[in-house]
């Protein structure tokens, strides 16, 4: 379906896989809410480069939360989208649910120790990460 | 006395025949190393078993045979263990070869090897390569080195405590045994056999003065009395020594219980330590919880901080970008402005600027500039785009709002303090395991036996010590009437008698005489002693304000101030320094020298006081064993000031709890 005739997201929906990361995360005292976890997630992916993908299978998943729950006061998860990816400008929502899949997959592949996130280890990645190419 | 060759049979975890050369050079010292558990200790334990046929723990405690039998042996059917001994002594000025060998063996193959009566002893002992009679062995030994003062001369550095107690003013029962094994070493026990001696012909002369005067009526009754009460004398003499033996022996058991409750002594310790460890680790979870909620904090807005980077790198491309278009921009306004004054002056053929008319080639230039400068304006019009300009700076502008929340310092740090904690956490928890298990395997029962048990030998202690203190009343009831009964038998005034009075007065005077050479001949020794241990531990002690060491009548060794002021507290190194002190004291002055060996006794030392230490050994006897480990001593460091003092140096290579082996290290070549 064209960009202009795709409608955004008005609740954010995640996979089991997503969904069971985020209840660890918390139920091992890491983050206080989901949405702490969802937010990492997707900055996380944006950070080391991933792409927002279309038309991925969202069989199984479950609803998560409103959009403007995941979103903080000054849209800022929405500008740095609709920026950084300007194709997505008018489904920035969709965008976001997509990264916050990719980054929860980068997070429990390489930076968790036992159950424990190795915040150190990925800020030094973070750090080190270059400008991707457009 | 030299111990020249240790052979020890499957003693401990020296599997097969090992040999140990001790005597193998000129030097007296020889530096056995070996690590923890490597079998040092087996090395000391096997001289003093075969010896006396006791091998002690690190409690003092006797080791079962069962304990003492290499397992490994044991189990391929090899169900003995030996150790003999060659020593080189002097025998009345003659130099003597003596080859001692002790060896258990089960008795039979059903017997499980549990209990020391499931093996048969054998000993044997040749001298100068001549088989002599068992029976002559133990004393051989006692002639050798008696077991009471073996523990001056076979040193376990790990129970320096005991030593430490008996040599502190105090301590009346230790006390007692260490002075009778001191004054053992230094011949006292000669002087007193003297005078004991002078006694026993007293005692027969008394007898004979009592039957010459039997024959005197008047001294008659005296002298019957006289019998009756020598007799009543003797019996309780002999009730006395009973008395005493059973004394002594009931204070043992009061003693080794005593050591076996204080192993519980250490359960209490380990439940006090238990407890700390327990809040400690509280400590940790509680600090551990903060850190942790504080993480959870700065976790909230992380997610800014890990785009940080992507986002500058963003903003850096577009600025890059909406700078060129800047440039573009400002070339092609520059560029209309050309094209818009170049077609003005064609039109009018006159130059735009002074308005002056424009010649021939003048023209054809302008209009070659004018094609050149609007093919420019078409190429830059795409990239000046004024919309896209705003554009950037619109999108430049929204990232910059995504500001970043600067947290990243901080979640490393608590990341790693948290890192820290868990390894605590994790320590605490080990030691807490390990104490728990320890705790687990103590017998609550059986510390209450022990306390019963010696409750029952302290009451059996005490009617013991009344009925002696009762004897020697009545002993000395017994001698005043005595007294006047020979004062009655003393009159009578036969030549016969006359002269057994005189030979009793000789005796009394003889025995005054003796009794005081002992007292001073003690009082002499102990001045002695006090001499040679200030001597040696103003030698040994860093501390030069210590003047010397002050002896009491036990031997208990104080440290004295410059000002002659005694020291009330000592360091634990202080302790060993005088135990060393009165240790070299006494090998200095001893009537019998032994070899020493010496296991472990650098333990609470630093290195000054070890320096001073290791000088001091070659000098201590003719012979000194070190059994060391690394941690002890430095090598390189430590033993090269005294290398021209060592015989040999002997590496016990430790492959597993059951299996040691000797490697002699540094030999001299003629060894």
């Amino acid at each position: 379906m064209p960009e202009a005739e795709e409608r955004d997201l008005q609740q954010l929906r995640y996979s089991p896989q997503t969904r069971r990361f985020l209840v660890d995360l918390q139920e091992t005292d890491q983050i206080n809410e989901r949405v702490d976890g969802f937010r990492l997630a997707v900055s996380v992916a944006v950070a080391l480069g991933c792409v927002p993908r279309r038309d991925q299978s969202r069989q199984d998943w479950s609803n998560y939360a409103a959009v403007n729950t995941i979103d903080t006061d000054d849209a800022a998860l929405r500008t740095v989208i609709t920026e950084v990816f300007p194709d997505f400008r008018n489904i920035p929502y969709r965008a976001i649910e997509d990264l916050a899949e990719q980054g929860a997959q980068i997070l429990v592949d390489k930076y968790l120790e036992g159950d424990k996130l190795t915040l150190p280890d990925l800020l030094e990645t973070v750090g080190q990460a270059g400008p991707r190419p457009r | 006395m030299i111990i020249d060759l240790v052979t020890m049979e499957n003693f401990g975890p020296y599997q097969g025949t090992h040999e140990l050369r001790l005597g193998l050079g000129p030097h007296p010292l020889v530096v056995i190393h070996g690590q923890n558990m490597a079998g040092k200790t087996t090395i000391i334990n096997a001289v003093r078993w075969a010896l006396y046929g006791v091998a002690k723990d690190r409690l003092g405690k006797p080791i079962p045979t069962g304990e003492l039998i290499n397992s490994d042996a044991f189990e391929a059917g090899d169900k003995r263990v030996a150790v003999s001994l060659r020593i080189l002594a002097a025998v009345d000025g003659k130099d003597v070869i003596y080859t001692l060998r002790r060896q258990q063996q089960l008795k039979s193959a059903h017997s499980r090897g549990q209990v020391d009566n499931d093996y048969d002893t054998h000993v044997t002992i040749e001298r100068d390569g001549h088989v002599l009679a068992p029976v002559h062995f133990g004393s051989v030994v006692t002639s050798l080195m008696p077991e009471p003062i073996s523990r001056f001369f076979l040193f376990d550095g790990e129970l320096l405590k005991e030593y430490e107690d008996l040599v502190r003013a105090g301590g009346e029962r230790e006390a007692r045994a260490v002075k009778e094994a001191i004054e053992m070493i230094l011949g006292l026990p000669a002087a007193r056999y003297g005078r004991d001696d002078i006694r026993q012909l007293r005692s027969e002369t008394n007898r004979r003065l009592r039957r010459e005067a039997s024959r005197d009526q008047e001294a008659q009754a005296a002298s019957a009395r006289l019998e009756d009460l020598a007799e009543r004398d003797r019996e309780l003499a002999r009730d006395r020594e009973e008395t005493e033996n059973e004394l002594r022996k009931n204070r043992q058991e009061v003693h080794r219980l005593e050591q076996e409750l204080k192993r519980y002594e250490e359960s209490r310790e380990d439940a006090g330590r238990l407890e700390e460890l327990k809040l400690t680790k509280a400590a940790i979870g509680s600090e551990q919880e903060q850190k942790r909620q504080s993480l959870k904090e700065l976790v909230v807005d992380l997610w800014r901080d890990v785009l940080t980077p992507r986002l500058a790198a963003e903003t850096t491309r577009l600025e890059a970008e909406m700078s060129t278009r800047l440039n573009a921009a400002r070339l092609l306004a520059e560029a209309r402005r050309d094209v818009e004054r170049l077609e003005a002056s064609l039109e009018h053929s006159k130059c735009s600027q002074c308005g002056q008319a424009l010649p021939h080639d003048a023209v054809a230039k302008a209009r070659t500039d004018l094609v050149e400068r609007s093919e420019e304006v078409d190429v830059l019009r795409p990239r000046a785009d004024n919309d896209r300009i705003r554009e950037l700076a619109r999108v430049i502008g929204q990232l910059r709002k995504v500001a970043p929340a600067g947290k990243t310092d901080a979640i490393r740090v608590v990341s790693k303090d948290l890192d820290q904690l868990r390894f605590k956490e994790f320590k605490t928890g080990g030691a807490i395991d390990e104490i728990t298990q320890r705790l687990s395997s103590s017998d609550s029962a059986q510390v209450q036996q022990y306390d019963r048990e010696k409750r029952q030998y302290e009451k059996v202690v005490a009617e013991l010590a009344a009925k002696l203190e009762s004897m020697e009343g009545q002993q000395h009831e017994i001698a005043v009437e005595t007294k006047q009964q020979q004062d009655i038998v003393l009159q009578n005034t036969s030549p016969v008698f006359a002269r057994l009075k005189q030979e009793l007065a000789l005796l009394d005077a003889l025995d005054d005489v003796f009794t005081r050479a002992v007292d001073m001949l003690a009082d002499e020794l102990r001045t002695e002693v006090e001499k040679a241990a200030s001597e040696i531990f103003r030698d040994l002690t860093t501390d030069k304000t210590y003047q010397g060491l002050r002896i009491n009548e036990n031997y208990g060794l104080v440290i004295l101030r410059d000002d002659g002021a005694e020291v009330d507290q000592r360091s634990a190194g202080a302790e060993q320094v005088v135990a060393m002190a009165l240790l070299g004291a006494l090998n200095r002055l001893a009537t019998k020298r032994g070899p020493v060996i010496m296991d472990t006794p650098f333990g609470r030392l630093d290195r000054d006081h070890r320096a001073n230490i290791l000088s001091f050994l070659p000098t201590m006897a003719d012979q000194v064993v070190l059994l060391v480990h690394d941690g002890e001593i430095d090598r390189s460091r430590d033993l090269a000031p005294i290398e021209s003092k060592i015989s040999a140096q002997i590496l016990i290579e430790h492959e597993s709890s059951t299996a040691s082996r000797l490697v002699l290290e540094g030999a001299p070549a003629h060894a």
